[in-house]
């Protein structure tokens, strides 16, 4: 905890916000970078072993994965213990992996770390190496620590998915578009249901689609594909590892509103001209606050009629989010300050905990507050819903 | 390339012989970085004419941040070696281990290898190959040798054992590999031989016999190795004649 104001009595700073700068007290923490990988490998059929105590389990399948009690997956944990840790027990892991896999058959295991092989510096790439060898099928070893967010984790694993499943192929006879950074972290069904049927609706084909109603030989025809649309900045590892390797451009945002025609032109020029489209967002003090995931966040600011400044706490480009915007860094007493000016919210409903007083028009994120409105997710392409859930309410307020 | 790491139990003068080593490669042409992975941060003092370079646990501490450059964490020494300190956490508290791997992560990010582009890299590492973050050095991508620095003492080759096996159990994990012993010599009795049985019960050369000298004393009391100080005596030609060797058989 970092202490900022000036202590009056020895024991308080005066302005205890000061004191929690950097902090976060009301709100909770995003979905874990592990959770990211185990979304983001979730229908692929592989094995995924997140090295870690037992219990970090739970709170995946319980919290951050609507697809558990509906669709298996081969996800595990491989259960590390104090003493396994002390003792650097390496190969009980091994042991258990190739059990675990002799039970599962999948087509690649996955492993990625938690906190403590992070901190006792296990071995993560030796011990893929030699299960690779001794299993017969691809192993990828994904560097995560536990402490950093899902867009981290999706980032890595997919990074590492195509690196290993993906090569240069022949283009499709016609222009087709990918969708990278589908994960129920970011995106509910009746959205990418939506996003698919737009893609098709200015002229493309549907190309493959990163991770969400797929399989690996879906993914590794990603290349064939003319460019990508990029939903979330857990994909952006992902599409750069596609320029690089096929000279595939990217379009990044959601065609949420009124953004969607000058994606669907992004979308033509990139396919045409092989140039990539990024997005930015320049924050001024705004009647509008919107919080979330950055891409997100820039594309829904570009279809409203009011100006806005964004907070994303994840990980996020530098170019992304400028002028008052904050991306990129967890603080509470940050995005308190940008509330105190603006009228209207725009977020999931954790935030509203922040400023009780405001208005705040309901956008759940499960990557940041679960299953604990699930029951509220909307889709935000749906022009109607988001006439009647944003557009509206914000006439309203621009009315008052 | 040339990747070594120095290993051998506390105190017997690994940091010594690593600096001389480096001193004796840079005297014969090549480019060297010396990596002193101990938190005392005190492997490169005698090619830094005694003055510290800033660790990168201290530059941690200091700023809460990575350094964005190596200039930050790097210092030239004798013979233009490039000097760098894990360092670590204040004595008693935290985990040095973890520093050594974190160190190691950053040298890759700011492409130490890519940018230096050295001929030879020492990794001088703490006493025995304690935990995992010790065991960084010889990891895959980093020392693809190892050389052991003993005595005649019988605690001297007891760590050298255990390091041999330690080395030994990651066979299969393409680790570094012990190229052999370097006898620092304590003028224990029988000495020669009690290390040359070591030896041969482990399969290993001894690479070359360093014998007890004051003038490694003195040279170190002015932050120097014989090779700076003492450039024509004996103990510099014969860690010149070592460097020789290992280039030509290891490079």
């Amino acid at each position: 905890m970092k202490e900022t104001s000036k202590q009056t009595t020895g024991k308080y700073p005066e302005n205890i916000m000061d004191a929690y700068a950097d902090c976060a007290t009301y709100l909770p923490s995003y979905a874990s970078d592990t959770s990211g990988v185990c979304s983001a490998l979730y229908e692929l059929g592989g094995l995924t072993v997140v090295h870690d105590a037992s219990g970090c389990n739970s709170t995946y399948s319980t919290f951050d994965e609507p697809r558990w009690f509906k669709q298996e997956s081969a996800i595990v944990i491989s259960g590390l213990t104090e003493m396994d840790a002390i003792m650097g027990d390496d190969q009980k892991l091994i042991d258990n992996c190739i059990e675990a896999a002799h039970i599962y058959s999948p087509n690649f295991l996955a492993l990625c770390s938690s906190p403590m092989p992070f901190v006792i510096g296990t071995d993560l790439p030796a011990i893929g190496a030699e299960l690779e060898e001794r299993l017969g099928i691809p192993v990828l070893v994904i560097p995560t620590n536990g402490i950093h967010s899902y867009i981290a984790g999706c980032g890595l694993a997919w990074e590492a998915l195509l690196a290993r499943f993906c090569q240069r192929l022949p283009k499709s006879p016609k222009p087709s578009i990918n969708i990278l950074g589908a994960s129920p972290l970011d995106i509910e069904n009746n959205t990418l249901s939506h996003l698919c049927a737009w893609i098709r609706s200015i002229g493309f084909q549907l190309g493959a689609c990163l991770a969400l109603h797929t399989s690996l030989e879906d993914i590794s025809s990603l290349p064939k594909a003319h460019a990508n649309l990029v939903l979330s900045s857990s994909a952006l590892p992902a599409a750069r590892f596609l320029t690089h390797l096929c000279d595939q451009p990217s379009v990044l945002g959601l065609p949420i509103g009124s953004f969607a025609p000058i994606l669907k032109e992004r979308l033509w020029e990139a396919v045409t001209t092989k140039q990539s489209f990024g997005l930015t967002h320049t924050g001024s003090e705004a009647p509008l606050v919107i919080a979330g995931e950055a891409i997100f966040c820039a594309s829904l600011a570009t279809a409203l009629p009011l100006p806005s400044v964004l907070y994303s706490p994840l990980e996020c480009p530098p170019t992304l989010l400028l002028g008052k915007d904050s991306g990129g860094v967890e603080d509470e007493s940050k995005i308190q300050s940008m509330m105190a000016t603006a009228s209207v919210l725009m977020g999931d409903p954790f935030y509203q905990v922040l400023a009780p007083e405001k208005r705040l028009l309901a956008i759940p994120h499960r990557a940041f507050s679960g299953r604990v409105f699930a029951k509220d997710m909307w889709n935000i392409l749906d022009p109607q819903a988001f006439q009647t859930r944003i557009l509206n309410p914000l006439r309203e307020e621009i009315a008052c | 390339m040339l990747k070594l790491a120095m290993y051998g139990k506390g105190g017997i003068g690994k940091s010594t012989m690593t600096s001389h080593l480096a001193a004796a490669f840079a005297m014969n042409g090549l480019r060297v970085v010396q990596i002193g992975c101990d938190p005392k941060a005190d492997s490169t003092m005698t090619l830094l004419g005694g003055t510290p370079v800033t660790s990168v646990m201290d530059y941690m501490r200091t700023y809460d941040q990575e350094p964005e450059d190596l200039a930050s964490i790097s210092k030239r020494g004798f013979g233009d070696i490039l000097c760098i300190e894990t360092g670590g956490p204040t004595p008693g508290l935290g985990c040095a281990g973890r520093g050594i791997i974190t160190t190691f992560q950053l040298l890759e990010r700011l492409q130490l290898f890519a940018t230096i582009q050295p001929d030879v890299v020492l990794f001088d590492v703490l006493g025995d190959v304690v935990c995992g973050g010790f065991a960084a050095p010889i990891r895959e991508g980093y020392a693809d040798h190892v050389i052991i620095v003993t005595s005649g003492e019988k605690m001297a080759l007891y760590a050298a054992g255990n390091i041999t096996r330690a080395v030994a159990n990651f066979a299969e994990r393409s680790y570094a590999t012990v190229l052999g012993l370097l006898l620092n010599r304590r003028n224990v009795p029988d000495e020669r031989e009690k290390v040359a049985a070591f030896a041969q019960e482990h399969g290993l050369p001894i690479l070359e016999e360093i014998p007890r000298s004051d003038v490694i004393l003195a040279c170190e009391e002015r932050g120097q190795t014989v090779l700076e100080g003492a450039p024509t005596s004996d103990l510099a030609l014969r860690f010149r004649t070592l460097a020789k060797r290992l280039w030509e058989q290891h490079s």
